[in-house]
């Protein structure tokens, strides 16, 4: 792996994403060595107790062959599946920029309705039943 | 840098656990196969074409039970040496029987060699393509039966590769993994009609499932059991193998209760559940309706909910494990005899700010609808039908 810093963001702060926007970031690299490809991907993975999971959702080519530099990416976001966090499962959306060595920068963000993650741990209240 | 797993270092196909259960399925299945087919398959080949073979008389020339030694016991087989003649010419057989394995049990052996003693006439049969190959009982041996046991190995060595090869539990690569997007749920969603909703598990399927689990543990197990038993008619108790089956012999006995209690269950009413809608998002309301098939008298309670839960699947070691964590129960309808009623319908709203249904290859979010009967002094019923709870239009 090449010494060098990488970073992704947004260009509008906040973590809180609704299905079906437009997310754009603003990748920055800077390496000792040229990487052969430098890609964007939106994703998302499952983190807890269940063998993870992984999905790349989109995949954007960011810059070839160049040490440094500074590019915008967009994505827009599918409707789901929605960020959530239970007693056993979380699912985390982020965009990562990778270089192909392996140098990586991550940013994490929600994806729901409201933007907030989904809580699952805790019992809903019990609706009266029909007798 | 990323914190945590980044994706391109995610996780890896478990190939080496893979090719370990291979190795070690395939091996049950070939030892199993080699093992049906000299002691089964080709004795009894033999036995059906020896059907047309003349029956001509032999005179025993000697005849003893031969006792081969082990570590756990001896076994025994019949050893005879006869003499006949085909056209004219003599022969010299030695073949009692096609099966030709040494077996526990000494007295059937030597209740036959008492009947062949040295110049007993006795008829045997002659191949009539090879006046040398002879036998005197052409017949199926009881001990045959006890060839089929390894059947079982072979049972278990297919269907592990089969369930291998095409079940679940596929190790997922980012090329195959799971795109959920809301272009299949918004199709499902746009079919808002009633449906009668199939259980998850049929009980039917799960008596089938839990039978031919009774059978191949139980078969495996009865196997060393009868080398026990037949050595403790012997007089020589194998205290250490006995020891060493107790555990074996008990899962085997708790198999067979679940049998058998799944087989109870078949006697159970049945409920039917049929939605307005099987693809309903959250904070949408639905209308569950439902009839019970069968006995209701026998029913003390019956109650329907809708679930939500996590289902967590992991490896540990060779045994894949899934946990499952409800994290909400919305009564439907509950009803106490003598109110229990042969069906009704309610209506339900799916909490606004919950998860919707998801699946991946090892994490699911599952929405079912619960039926659940409480019988007195029968087994309780408990069916399942999938609902898919759906992302926001």
């Amino acid at each position: 792996m090449s010494t060098g810093t990488l970073t992704v963001a947004p260009t509008d702060a906040g973590t809180a994403r609704r299905p079906g926007e437009v997310i754009e970031l603003s990748a920055e690299w800077s390496l000792a060595t040229p990487p052969r490809t430098l890609e964007a991907r939106l994703f998302w993975f499952t983190r807890g107790k269940g063998t993870q999971d992984v999905n790349v959702v989109e995949t954007q080519p960011v810059a070839s062959l160049e040490s440094s530099g500074k590019r915008r990416v967009r994505f827009k976001l599918p409707e789901a599946p929605y960020s959530f966090s239970g007693r056993l499962i979380s699912l985390i959306w982020a965009v990562e920029l990778v270089a192909d060595d392996g140098a990586s920068a991550r940013w994490e963000f929600t994806l729901s309705p409201d933007g907030k993650e989904i809580l699952l741990d805790r019992r809903m209240a019990s609706a009266p039943r029909a007798r | 840098m990323a914190q945590n797993v980044s994706i391109s270092s995610g996780p890896r196909a478990t190939v080496g656990g893979r090719v370990f259960l291979g190795f070690f399925f395939g091996l049950f299945l070939l030892l199993g196969g080699a093992f049906e087919y000299s002691f089964f398959l080709k004795p009894l080949a033999r036995i059906v074409s020896a059907r047309d073979w003349p029956s001509t008389t032999c005179e025993i020339i000697s005849s003893s039970v031969h006792e081969s030694r082990g570590d756990d016991g001896s076994t025994y087989r019949v050893n005879v040496t006869y003499r006949y003649d085909v056209d004219g010419r003599a022969y010299v057989g030695d073949r009692y029987k096609f099966i030709t394995a040494s077996s526990s049990g000494y007295g059937g052996k030597a209740a036959i060699v008492a009947a062949l003693r040295p110049g007993t006439r006795t008829p045997c049969y002659v191949n009539p393509a090879n006046p040398a190959d002879a036998v005197i009982e052409r017949g199926f041996t009881a001990d045959m039966w006890f060839a089929l046991i390894p059947m079982v190995f072979v049972i278990v060595g297919a269907v592990g590769l089969y369930f291998m090869i095409f079940g679940r539990g596929r190790s997922m690569s980012l090329s195959s993994a799971p795109n959920v997007t809301l272009s299949s749920y918004s199709k499902a969603a746009a079919r808002a009609m009633p449906t009668l909703l199939s259980p998850k598990q049929s009980r039917g399927a799960k008596l089938v499932l839990l039978t031919v689990i009774a059978l191949v543990w139980n078969g495996t197990v009865a196997f060393f059991l009868f080398q026990v038993v037949s050595a403790a008619r012997r007089a020589s108790f194998m205290w250490l193998t006995t020891l060493f089956l107790i555990p074996f012999v008990l899962v085997g006995l708790f198999v067979i209760v679940l049998a058998f209690h799944q087989a109870l269950m078949l006697s159970n009413p049945k409920p039917n559940v049929t939605v307005s809608k099987p693809n309903v998002p959250p904070g949408d309301e639905l209308e569950v309706t439902w009839s019970i098939d069968g006995r209701i008298d026998m029913l003390r309670r019956f109650s329907i909910d809708l679930e939500g839960r996590e289902e967590a699947t992991y490896r540990r070691g060779t045994t894949t494990t899934t946990d499952r964590e409800v994290f909400a129960t919305i009564g439907v309808v509950e009803q106490i005899t003598p109110a229990i009623r042969g069906g009704g319908s309610a209506r339900v709203t799916i909490p606004a700010t919950t998860m919707h249904s998801f699946e991946a290859p090892n994490n699911k979010v599952v929405w079912v609808i619960r039926a659940r009967g409480e019988i007195p002094n029968w087994p309780d019923s408990d069916d399942e039908f999938l609902l898919t709870v759906v992302p926001h239009r």
